[in-house]
């Protein structure tokens, strides 16, 4: 039904010409899934080296866990560059393992020096004791005191709240970048321009996409954003994992060799600090450079929906789009006035990292306000036939690709 | 329980006017006096909004006739006054609202054994020097109060603007 309902807008409105039918999926597929399958098979082979380098034999670490409860301060013997925070988590309990963001480790005092060379961000919390944020599932490399950070803790700073909330609204940004290459026909070459590195103070994150010459005068439409929203949720349903590979910078540039930005910002990030490496992240068939640590997986995230996609007019040269979103996690579910309140709000561009002289897409800004918007977020929900109540694992369905 | 209803709030009646307000003075100058009570939760929730009004009051001084008289009749004792006028107003002059917190008592804390469909609670004065209840705050911090707190903010400064 949904399928058959989504072809029917785009004949209705027939402007929807960028997003891509269902037909027209296996014609193309070739030509524009070549650049992914190429770095999912350098992915795969830089992960198997890494294994068989780092492990010639298993050894053992210490790993002290540090939380309140039972089991605190638990000491468990852990596999080297095997192991991650995840499965240390699976030891203490069930709910830790599920509700884990990341991991706030701490080496021990002997290894150190050795350790800061395999380190994703070195981030001094205290100047006395610096303390490194991994994702739930990056390999720990030496003895070290875990810590794990949850959506909602009692007892904690709010220097810990933050990393957990950049590092979440950083991990909704690469689902948006994820479903562009499916959501655009590939006649327009969609591809990630960047990842903006906005706050959510700011109330949503965002994706800067660029697309063909030929789309310059796009009308965004509400049907176009139920549908990116859809194929946003059908990746999210599949509860795939966030994989992460740390690799050397010449690696990495020979991995986005097509792609000019992201190589000047690996040479950046390189000169400034030289001895970490760069982490890319996977997401199904989607590779990207990240700049810290993704939460574990997406069954955490719960609501979720593309609110907008802004003209960019910053640079010229090329056609950017400015793709934004709104998500929350099942932890901190929220009422649905709330949720319509911050939806209204994330519709707006987000100014954030741009200056006051940019003009965007101002003439129809002042129609928004007026505009009263339905919540995009209960056109794509599903009801149960048999509670009445919304079912949240099962968007696979809802996949309109399918 | 019996309500009385006046424009749109109820209002618990306690025993008709006279008793009503007998109870809610005798409440309000306990609780002056030592800065937290344990009652039901009907009167605490009740004392609480007299509470609020009369330090509010207070807070104006007493060259005014209305807030003269007001003081006079809730707390009619000079020793209260004396603490309401020297103690509390000084304490609260930062604060706009909400001179007191409200919180209900479990079954379990209850001294002594009591009817099972009374709610009881614990009322006491903001800034009192007894060792803290054991509430949980709100966290500011989580995700989707940062959120709602930016949302707000820019509501307000754009009815400003």
């Amino acid at each position: 039904m949904l399928l058959r309902r989504s072809s029917t807008n785009i004949h209705k409105f027939g402007k929807i010409i960028f997003l891509r039918e269902s037909s027209s999926l296996p014609v193309n597929q070739s030509s524009s899934h070549d650049d992914s399958t190429n770095k999912n098979t350098m992915f795969d082979n830089k992960l198997k080296q890494q294994m068989s380098e780092r492990i010639p034999r298993i050894e053992k670490i210490e790993v002290t866990y540090e939380g309140r409860g039972i089991a605190d301060n638990a000491v468990m013997y852990m596999n080297k560059h095997l192991s991650t925070p995840y499965h240390c988590a699976m030891h203490i309990s069930h709910g830790l393992a599920q509700r884990g963001v990341i991991a706030l480790v701490k080496p021990q005092n002997n290894e150190e020096q050795n350790d800061e060379v395999n380190q994703d961000n070195v981030i001094d919390n205290k100047e006395e004791d610096p303390s490194l944020i991994y994702s739930m599932n990056q390999p720990l490399d030496a003895d070290c005191r875990l810590q794990f950070l949850k959506f909602n803790m009692s007892q904690a700073t709010p220097w810990h709240h933050q990393q957990v909330n950049k590092a979440y609204w950083r991990s909704c940004a690469f689902i948006l970048g994820a479903i562009t290459k499916d959501a655009f026909q590939t006649s327009f070459s969609p591809h990630v321009y960047k990842f903006p590195d906005i706050s959510e103070k700011s109330g949503a994150f965002c994706c800067d996409i660029v697309l063909d010459e030929a789309v310059k005068d796009w009308k965004v439409t509400e049907e176009s954003l139920v549908y990116l929203t859809k194929l946003a949720r059908g990746i999210i349903s599949k509860q795939l994992k966030f994989e992460p590979l740390l690799v050397e910078p010449e690696f990495a540039m020979e991995m986005f060799h097509k792609d000019n930005y992201r190589r000047s910002e690996i040479e950046k990030f390189h000169e400034k600090n030289p001895l970490l490496p760069i982490s890319v992240y996977r997401l199904g068939n989607y590779i990207d450079v990240t700049s810290g640590p993704l939460i574990m997986n997406t069954s955490m995230i719960f609501h979720y929906v593309v609110t907008a996609i802004h003209k960019l007019h910053s640079n010229a040269n090329v056609n950017s789009w400015r793709m934004q979103g709104l998500s929350l996690p099942e932890d901190l579910k929220v009422h649905h006035t709330v949720w319509s309140l911050l939806e209204k709000r994330a519709r707006k561009l987000v100014r954030e990292d741009m200056y006051d002289n940019d003009t965007c897409t101002s003439s129809s800004s002042n129609k928004e306000n007026l505009l009263k918007y339905e919540s995009i977020e209960n056109k794509t929900k599903i009801y149960s036939k048999a509670t009445g109540q919304w079912v949240n694992n099962k968007w696979a369905s809802a996949d309109p690709t399918r | 329980m019996p309500r009385g209803y006046a424009h749109g709030t109820s209002f618990r009646k306690f025993g008709g006017p006279e008793k009503r307000l007998n109870l809610l003075r005798t409440l309000v100058n306990v609780l002056i006096k030592h800065e937290r009570i344990e009652t039901t939760f009907a009167k605490a929730h009740e004392a609480q909004k007299y509470t609020n009004r009369l330090i509010e009051i207070a807070k104006r001084g007493t060259d005014d006739a209305y807030s003269r008289d007001m003081i006079k009749f809730w707390a009619p004792r000079e020793e209260i006054q004396s603490k309401l006028l020297n103690d509390l107003v000084p304490r609260f002059k930062e604060h706009k609202s909400d001179f007191t917190r409200l919180a209900v008592l479990s079954k379990q804390y209850c001294a002594e054994p009591r009817q099972s469909f009374h709610r009881y609670a614990v009322l006491e004065l903001k800034g009192n020097p007894l060792p803290p209840l054991p509430i949980q705050e709100k966290n500011p911090h989580t995700l989707q109060n940062v959120l709602i707190a930016a949302a707000q903010e820019e509501m307000f400064n754009k009815k400003e603007s």
